[in-house]
């Protein structure tokens, strides 16, 4: 139905987080502009890019350099300027050294938000056209609300034209295929159901509305965590819990966001790793909450689920594995206890995956055809059959580099992009003049506050 | 040495078990194909429905007064008739239509709906609906029934806006609003006080169409009874914010008694938002001095809003607060005082003898330049 506003809508600063993402910035931005919602500002963090990213904002959006006076509330690596677009009065972009995480970009864009609610989100991410809107209720429903999660689902495959999605495709890709399932029964199952006994363990960082002061409290996006996004909400979890003070973070499906996932082995893998990596960074920073008598559902409950069921599973997994196989050729499982065990494995992965389909089906019917349906019902099969295996070793791997504390970074995530109907044209254009802001970030640094 | 598993109770039981599964999945694909295929062949029907029923509705706009309706498929059809043209089925569908309508259009054109509904003897089906299960059709009901202001509803309508349910109470309250009037004001302005799920925006929507003479009185008297009642803060704070969809001519005395007596941060916010008259400065001005800096920015922004030159050194002081945006405001209300040149804001700039005054005086008059100074928000989530 048509939404009048009535000026009681919160206003919602969207922080961007980009680093070398001139492909599809611009295009990304401009979809941002035509969301469905009264007042919000546009804050794009430009983490230190190596190629033309902020040449390309500047041609596109006539940024201006400006003296901005905000306050280091989180620490971040130094930013080197401040731009105000000429053409739109709601957007920004904070040009910084690079902090080598999606973490320190995020905590210089929440430093810079003007509002009390923030969106951080990622450059190739599409959002619907009425998300905030959806967004924003369980705020305006519930005034101790803190956060609130969205779902995202998968973008490789689909017509985008004008930074909004015109067709909704399957990917060809099998990688994005099995990866379309996987979202589906963390998003349907996992993130619903932990909402609702008000355990929600994670907020995804492609998608979520924050409570700015709520986020500030608990020192903002950690740098110590490759799973910053768990991290952040379990920290918060933390702090409101354990000093008794009444919150709720809160889980709206309807919100959706569309997103790039990696198509190639290697950086599919290094994702998992990371992910993996990032669990147990979560667990351990945050073990105070773990079976604590004050944690509630979240101690007693999604913390060990996540620790046990989806920590240690590949251990048990990889094992079981393994173990099954030795069996076989030593002769100790028969051909008839093998086929047994092989079909038992197969068939409840397939009504695990085919339940979060059924889920999906009722609820969204995101896939409109019903060649799709058929495709998915056939994706979740095949997933078991190899990519669920090889991403318990992956996970693996994780697990081991985390327990010997192997050197891990956030990788190059290739952007493919090719969803992107009308592709920015990167010119060669003159570099931005580079103030040093060295003098002037000591003048924000929270040491110069207190007098 | 294998094990004989033909009469492994475990082997049994793993293969029952992965029938089971497979079964379990094989009905769930089927159930999902069957729901597609009929979902789809709904939607194509109610496609259709939509085309066919926008004819009626947009000719019904158009031919109000006559009895007789064209269909694009060129038969007329009475207007009494139509009740026995819509399955039940569809009902749902065509309301859709006719309330986006409503929405969207002013005036005459929503009575001629109205009428269509009246002259095609919904009424009772609509009714009807409201004990539906299905969500999407029970909030179409109560939409429906608020538009054609039907009276019979009422009590149907006043139990489902006492439910805990925001989302129907408030269109079930909206809708007894859009009926009668003067019963809506007893029986739901008073559950404005209590309903803290209630979203302010769709409260906000429901009395600006009651319209702002229609619920002064009223609307004044329940934020009276309600801070004397001692309301919680965060409540009291919604309800003087909804003051502002009323003339301040009703509201001043009141708001000006609530702010010189309040406590709670909210309320002194909400109330400083709506003081627009300078019998309440002297109170404002002691508010600066207020420990929480929400109620402190507040200050400067009203200040900034109907100040006098005197109030300068106020803003001035302000510069300093610890708070970022107590000092963004100030320099804001600083900057836009009608004494307040160019120059003399260049002066401040180089005679402030603190950096941090400086700095904000300069990043507010390069938004102002550059035309994107912040507007202050009326919801207490913003800064």
């Amino acid at each position: 139905m048509p939404a009048p506003q009535t000026g009681f809508e919160p206003p919602i600063s969207l922080v961007v987080t980009a680093f070398n993402e001139a492909a599809v910035i611009v295009p990304s931005v401009r979809a941002l502009f035509q969301l469905e919602y009264p007042e919000f500002e546009i804050i794009i963090v430009n983490d230190g890019s190596t190629d033309n990213s902020l040449e390309v904002l500047n041609e596109e959006f006539e940024l201006e350099r400006f003296d901005a006076a905000f306050r280091d509330r989180i620490k971040h690596k130094p930013v080197r300027g401040v731009y105000q677009s000429k053409k739109y009065p709601n957007l920004r972009v904070i040009d910084k050294e690079n902090g080598g995480c999606k973490a320190d970009a995020a905590n210089a864009g929440v430093n810079a938000a003007r509002y009390g609610l923030f969106m951080p989100l990622d450059a190739d991410t599409i959002l619907e056209r009425g998300c905030l809107r959806i967004m924003v209720q369980p705020f305006l429903l519930n005034p101790e609300t803190i956060a609130v999660g969205g779902s995202v689902k998968i973008l490789n495959g689909c017509s985008v034209e004008g930074g909004f999605i015109t067709k909704i495709n399957l990917s060809k890709n099998w990688l994005a295929r099995f990866q379309i399932l996987e979202y589906m029964r963390a998003f349907m199952s996992g993130r619903v159901g932990w909402s609702a006994l008000d355990s929600l363990p994670l907020i995804s960082g492609a998608f979520g509305l924050f409570n700015k002061e709520a986020v500030i409290s608990v020192g903002g996006y950690s740098h110590k965590s490759l799973g910053e996004d768990m991290d952040l909400v379990l920290r918060l979890h933390r702090h409101y819990r354990l000093n008794k003070r009444p919150y709720r973070i809160d889980y709206t499906p309807d919100a959706a966001c569309w997103t790039e996932v990696p198509e190639s082995f290697n950086v599919l893998k290094r994702q998992r790793v990371r992910w993996q990596r990032g669990l147990f960074d979560c667990m351990w920073e945050n073990r105070k909450l773990l079976f604590h008598p004050r944690s509630g559902g979240v101690g007693w409950g999604s913390m060990p689920f996540s620790l046990f069921l989806e920590g240690l599973s590949p251990i048990i997994e990889v094992g079981g594995q393994i173990f099954f196989i030795l069996c076989f050729f030593f002769g100790v499982l028969n051909y008839e206890g093998a086929l047994v065990m092989l079909a038992l494995s197969l068939c409840t992965g397939f009504l695990i995956s085919i339940t979060a389909l059924v889920l999906e089906e009722i609820v969204f019917k995101t896939y409109p055809r019903t060649s799709q349906l058929w495709m998915l019902c056939l994706i979740s099969f095949v997933e078991n059959l190899g990519y669920h295996q090889l991403m318990s070793i992956w996970r693996l791997e994780g697990t081991i580099k985390w327990i010997f504390r192997t050197k891990t970074s956030w990788g190059t995530m290739t952007r493919v992009a090719t969803w992107n109907a009308a592709p920015t044209e990167t010119k060669k254009l003159p570099p931005l003049p580079v103030k040093d802001m060295t003098e002037a970030s000591k003048i924000n640094s929270p040491e110069r506050q207190t007098t | 040495m294998a094990l004989d598993t033909n009469s492994d109770q475990f082997m049994y039981l793993s293969a029952l078990t992965a029938i089971a599964f497979a079964v379990l999945s094989v009905l769930c694909i089927a159930i999902m194909v069957l729901g597609r295929f009929f979902s789809n062949l709904s939607a194509k029907r109610r496609q259709k429905l939509n085309e066919y029923w926008m004819d009626f509705l947009f000719e019904s706009i158009t031919r109000e007064d006559s009895d007789k309706l064209l269909a694009s498929d060129g038969f007329a059809f009475e207007k009494r008739e139509i009740n026995k043209l819509i399955r039940k089925n569809d009902l749902a569908g065509i309301l859709h239509s006719w309330n986006y309508l409503q929405e969207s259009t002013k005036g005459k054109t929503k009575d001629s709906l109205n009428f269509f509904v009246e002259d095609s003897d919904l009424e009772k089906r609509i009714i009807n609906m409201l004990g539906s299960r299905d969500l999407e059709k029970k909030l179409l009901a109560i939409s429906t029934l608020g538009h054609i202001k039907e009276g019979t509803a009422w009590p149907d309508l006043k139990h489902i806006a006492a439910s805990p349910d925001p989302v129907l109470s408030t269109s079930a309250a909206t809708a007894m609003f859009r009926i009668n009037l003067d019963e809506a004001k007893k029986e739901i302005l008073p559950m404005l006080t209590k309903r803290r799920d209630w979203s302010p925006v769709l409260v906000a929507k429901m009395l600006e169409e009651a319209g702002y003479d229609n619920i002064s009185e009223e609307l004044v008297a329940l934020v009276r009874s309600s801070f004397e009642a001692g309301t919680e803060d965060r409540q009291m704070g919604r309800l003087i914010s909804y003051l502002r969809l009323v003339r301040a001519v009703d509201y001043k005395n009141l708001v000006n008694h609530i702010l010189s007596a309040a406590t709670g941060r909210e309320t002194l916010i909400s109330c400083l938002r709506l003081a627009n008259w300078p019998e309440a400065l002297p109170r404002i001005r002691e508010l600066a001095k207020d420990e929480r800096w929400q109620v402190r920015m507040q200050v400067v922004l009203t200040i900034g809003r109907f100040g006098y030159a005197e109030d300068e050194p106020l803003l001035i002081e302000a510069l300093n607060d610890l708070e970022w945006w107590v000092r963004y405001r100030a320099a804001f209300a600083l900057v836009s005082m009608p004494e307040m040149t160019d120059e003399k804001i260049q002066n401040l700039i180089a005679t402030l003898p603190n950096q941090f005054t400086r700095d904000i005086l300069k990043h507010v008059t390069a938004e102002i330049n550059l035309k994107c100074l912040l507007k202050p928000s009326s919801f207490n989530l913003s800064r």
